[in-house]
């Protein structure tokens, strides 16, 4: 799970241009929106296509979507269950 | 830009009174004599509506170089055509769809597309009356998931429920959680279905991106340019305007990329479609704040 943790933090820098943040700057349990990381809802697109790029995780359903985007560990924990690569 | 006369504030014109007079005059008078009566009426709105006025004013001097006589003209057909739209959407609602006659262009290429499986990113315009449209749609048997703000909503949610009746459509609402609806949206586009934005408005002034139209500047959303982009769909525009003799026109123009898929080319594209569509059919650009910066 640790590896997991820090690839997702990675692939989050890299693919939101986040480049003045390392994976060490990022709290895994803050929120990812608003008031921990303050990623924006075009961020959440971006999120979302990494899940399908790196994970082969294709979101079906908007409404159980909604709590995996909580923070960087709740990402890990669904793409950890759901990953198809 | 935090002037709201600049901006468009999510609402738009209209109470329950005048809805209901219209709904009633088109039940027992008839369209053609609804018609009558918003010409008459549409003296008030002119009056009483000074910042609605102002800015058909400033269109049609600044935008479409019309001189002072005939822009009292253009003011007056401009709310016509405005009301005429309202009370077609009325008669389209209350199953009056005999009434009119439809038709279409580009609509093979419109139909293999839809065809193809994938999801599809449309993108509208305030012109002519896109709701028109919404009755035919569900008939592809795809669903359509139409991306607005709460509080335009409830009228259009109100309009759907009433007349679609296959509930192939669903309303995206982006006021309050956007990143539930975005979900929503990329889930959409995955599962082969319609996402439809209108892209000429915006709520949120941190997310524009500015553009040059018809000799002015405008304010485009970046959001349904950043969607199609990134999730690399075929980008459809669409447009229903409404022609002479009590006939639709759909419009159906395919995106294609010359210069890039990003959101500044599609935005391009975009402004270069509405700008040839504000072109033919002035009187029905129905965004009546100041649009143009």
């Amino acid at each position: 799970m640790e590896q997991l943790i820090t690839d997702l933090k990675k692939y989050i820098i890299e693919e939101l241009n986040l480049e003045d943040l390392t994976p060490e700057d990022i709290d895994a349990e803050a929120p990812l929106f608003g008031s921990g990381l303050g990623l924006d809802s075009i961020d959440a697109l971006e999120i979302i296509l990494i899940l399908e790029k790196y994970y082969g995780i294709k979101l079906a359903n908007s409404v159980e979507a909604k709590p995996i985007f909580y923070s960087v560990k709740t990402l890990a924990e669904y793409i950890d269950k759901n990953r198809t690569k | 830009m935090t002037n709201n006369n600049k901006r468009w504030t999510g609402k738009s014109r209209g109470g329950a009174f005048g809805y209901s007079f219209f709904i009633h005059c088109v039940k027992i008078f008839g369209i053609r004599t609804s018609y009558v009566f918003m010409s008459l009426i549409i003296f008030y709105f002119i009056l009483f509506a000074p910042k609605a006025t102002a800015a058909s004013w400033q269109y049609s001097r600044k935008i479409l170089k019309k001189s002072r006589i005939n822009s009292i003209i253009h003011v007056y057909l401009h709310f016509y055509n405005f009301g005429k739209v309202l009370i077609d959407k009325l008669a389209l609602n209350a199953g009056l769809t005999d009434k009119y006659s439809f038709s279409f262009e580009n609509y093979e290429r419109f139909l293999s597309i839809i065809n193809s499986g994938m999801g599809v990113v449309l993108i509208g315009a305030h012109i002519g009356n896109w709701q028109a449209g919404s009755s035919f749609f569900g008939k592809y048997g795809k669903k359509i998931h139409v991306v607005m703000f709460d509080a335009e909503h409830e009228k259009i949610k109100k309009h759907i429920e009433e007349n679609i009746a296959d509930r192939n459509f669903n309303i995206i609402s982006t006021n309050g959680d956007t990143i539930e609806a975005l979900i929503q949206m990329k889930v959409a586009l995955n599962n082969g279905e319609f996402v439809c934005f209108n892209g000429d408005r915006f709520i949120d002034n941190s997310s524009i991106m500015e553009k040059q139209c018809l000799g002015g500047t405008v304010s485009l959303p970046k959001g349904p340019f950043l969607i199609a982009q990134k999730c690399k769909v075929p980008v459809v525009f669409y447009f229903a305007v409404r022609e002479k003799n009590m006939s639709y026109k759909f419009y159906f123009y395919e995106f294609k990329s010359t210069e890039g898929y990003s959101a500044s080319s599609i935005a391009d594209g975009y402004l270069s479609v509405l700008t040839s569509m504000i072109n033919k059919y002035p009187y029905q650009w129905f965004n009546f704040y100041k649009y143009w910066n």
